[in-house]
């Protein structure tokens, strides 16, 4: 396989590119869009990102409730003196434990979550130009060896300034 | 024949900079590369200062100790005081940034920033730690007073459970300054021809990765919130309220969280207008982010007052036996200046400055209801946590575990190691956050390079108007 990246100056240009990557067959499943600062969604016809970020923090809060609570739970029970008729499980004073709990969950989760998601840290680094942090846009597309060198020529023809390829 | 009258074209100067993003971070690549001598004075006065009270720190543990807490009071009010409004500075990027409000932009990172602050008050809060007894048989939120009404055992309560609880709040401030900086990082670095540090290794700008970080601040923000105000209420409560005898105040926690809402918006405003007047940034700072900051000030000082209010009057009307003593240490005894100082800088004088639109819509009225805001909130603090802190000292009447306080001591003066203990760890809050801005850039790059692609200026009649594109 082989990993592209064509730069354009100009993001109209890039727009344009994607739309003829589609006419030649490829969805927009098949390429990414590199840029410097964040677009509004589908700018370039790009495929809407994947991924199961919101997923993280519900899982970590509602382990963390489990953790708080089981141990209110347990320490309480270790104690059962009832004293001022009160219940051996009295929820108020189990409160704070579980919503720390619940936080420290969520947090935890949620940085795990974004290192997971982002592939962090990602030590090979991908196919990149330094020109994309100076707002050059970038599409990255895999695509099989023989097929190349005619995408590189649909890419420099959209108006591409440069093609990166990496054979893998 | 009479002139018709044409009304003056808009200046487009209003709007911002015409500047193309390949532009603004070329400045301000430059800007960040080339640390200023203003930057450098600041970060040397500012560590020396955070050294000396460091030193007075431990003179102070040396010489008195933590068996009485009447030395340590205006300690715990500086530590507050950081936890307050550094803490609470982090809070208003994302309250914008949740609202989708655009003026936001150059606020982000100078917001983000104060996260910094948090490993200072971390460090600052664990000698408080040894000030403060276990929760047992006393009245506190922790419900352990077994000859009061419960057999509620709560594990190594308050201490374990606030510093969890800090220490959260630090975290999950300095995973939102990291996830949002990551960009910028990697930005700096590519146009300064370095190799890619730890944080933006691996970052190439895909969908994906934006689409990540958006959510991730947003997850993060949500989670800063909930501890922002957990924090605020509990060391209240454990910190202050129930170490004062007689003192039950189901508002105070709320209160001190609203103080933290207002303080934190006072402070980025504040860190604002320093930066626009001292590190050159009058292009991208303008009267239009000063004026829309300066709604919400009004709106937070107005909910300063409610709360305020609703605290003071139960206890003045009510005036239980039991509470006579509060109110008097708290409010009208020794330290009634420092309660109507507070009460006036932090809504009396932001209120009326604020109320007027000619003042409100200017760089300077803000500022200047955010500096009385701040004074005015450290007075507050000095009243909570001078005043809770006094009743214990050698041989002293008042037990922690009485149900009201038989005595109201004289007004704690300062002496020259408070004075320095002060001076020293709010400079640390300023050394830090100097720190920060040497390590990430000022203004979040991202952000603005976002804002500047969705927004132009148009001729409409005899002005001009600015038309924002509104992504989401």
């Amino acid at each position: 396989m082989t990993k592209m990246l064509a730069v354009f100056k100009e993001e109209e240009k890039a727009a344009k590119a994607t739309e003829e990557l589609e006419k030649a067959g490829h969805t927009n499943e098949n390429f990414d869009i590199l840029t410097g600062s964040p677009y509004p969604e589908g700018a370039f016809g790009e495929a809407e990102p994947k991924h199961h970020l919101y997923v993280y923090p519900l899982v970590g809060a509602f382990v963390g409730f489990s953790m708080g609570l089981l141990l209110t739970i347990a320490t309480q029970s270790a104690w059962p003196l009832v004293v001022g008729g009160k219940p051996i499980l009295s929820i108020p004073a189990m409160m704070i434990p579980m919503y720390e709990g619940t936080m420290l969950g969520a947090i935890l989760f949620t940085i795990a979550g974004i290192l997971f998601e982002s592939r962090l840290p990602n030590l090979k680094g991908g196919l990149y130009d330094p020109r994309i942090t100076e707002g050059y846009v970038g599409i990255t597309i895999e695509v099989a060896k023989k097929d190349a060198g005619e995408l590189q020529k649909l890419l420099e023809k959209a108006g591409a300034e440069e093609v990166l390829r990496r054979e893998s | 024949m009479q002139r018709q009258k044409t009304a003056p074209m808009h200046d487009h100067k209003d709007f911002g900079p015409d500047i193309t993003i390949a532009e603004f971070q070329k400045k301000m690549v430059e800007k960040h590369t080339t640390m200023s001598a203003g930057h450098l004075k600041l970060m040397a006065i500012s560590g020396f200062l955070l050294l000396i009270g460091i030193i007075a720190i431990v003179i102070r543990a040396t010489t008195d100790g933590f068996e009485y807490r009447a030395p340590w009071g205006y300690y715990a009010a500086t530590v507050a005081f950081l936890l307050t409004a550094a803490g609470g500075a982090p809070l208003i990027i994302v309250a914008l940034r949740l609202t989708h409000a655009h003026w936001r932009r150059p606020f982000a990172r100078i917001s983000e920033l104060y996260a910094a602050v948090g490993i200072l008050t971390l460090g600052l809060f664990i000698p408080l730690l040894l000030l403060v007894p276990t929760a047992n048989n006393r009245f506190t939120l922790w419900f352990q007073a077994d000859n009061g009404g419960s057999s509620i055992r709560i594990p190594w309560a308050p201490h374990f459970w606030i510093t969890l609880l800090i220490s959260m709040l630090v975290v999950s401030g300095i995973a939102l300054l990291l996830v949002s900086a990551r960009s910028d990082k990697a930005n700096l670095n590519d146009n300064m021809n370095k190799p890619r540090g730890w944080l933006s290794k691996g970052w190439v700008g895909n969908s994906k990765q934006w689409s990540i970080k958006k959510g991730g601040l947003t997850f993060l923000g949500a989670c800063y919130f909930f501890l922002l105000i957990g924090t605020l209420s509990f060391f209240s409560v454990d910190f202050g309220m129930a170490l004062v005898p007689g003192w039950k105040d189901a508002i105070f926690p709320a209160f001190q969280s609203i103080t933290g809402l207002q303080a934190g918006l006072a402070t980025v405003i504040v860190t604002l207008w320093l930066v626009r007047k001292y590190c050159g940034f009058e292009d991208y700072i303008q009267m239009e982010h000063f004026w829309a900051a300066s709604k919400i000030l009004l709106a937070l000082s107005l909910m300063f007052f409610y709360f305020w209010f609703s605290g003071f009057i139960i206890f003045w009307y009510g005036r239980l036996p039991a509470e006579v003593n509060v109110l008097n240490l708290l409010m009208f005894g020794p330290y009634k200046v420092f309660f109507f100082s507070a009460f006036i800088l932090n809504f009396v004088a932001p209120f009326l400055i604020l109320l007027w639109n000619s003042a409100r819509k200017t760089m300077w009225g803000p500022t200047l209801a955010a500096s009385l805001i701040l004074i005015g909130t450290l007075i507050d603090k000095i009243r909570i946590y001078v005043a809770s802190y006094s009743v214990d000292f050698n041989n002293s009447p008042v037990s922690i575990f009485d149900h009201k306080l038989n005595l109201v001591p004289a007004f704690q003066a300062p002496d020259v190691i408070d004075v320095l203990i002060v001076l020293g760890c709010l400079s640390g809050g300023v050394f830090m956050l100097s720190v920060a801005a040497k390590l990430f850039p000022i203004f979040s790059l991202w952000e603005i390079s976002e804002g500047i692609k969705i927004r132009t200026v148009k001729p409409y009649l005899r002005t001009k108007l600015l038309i924002l594109g509104k992504p989401e």
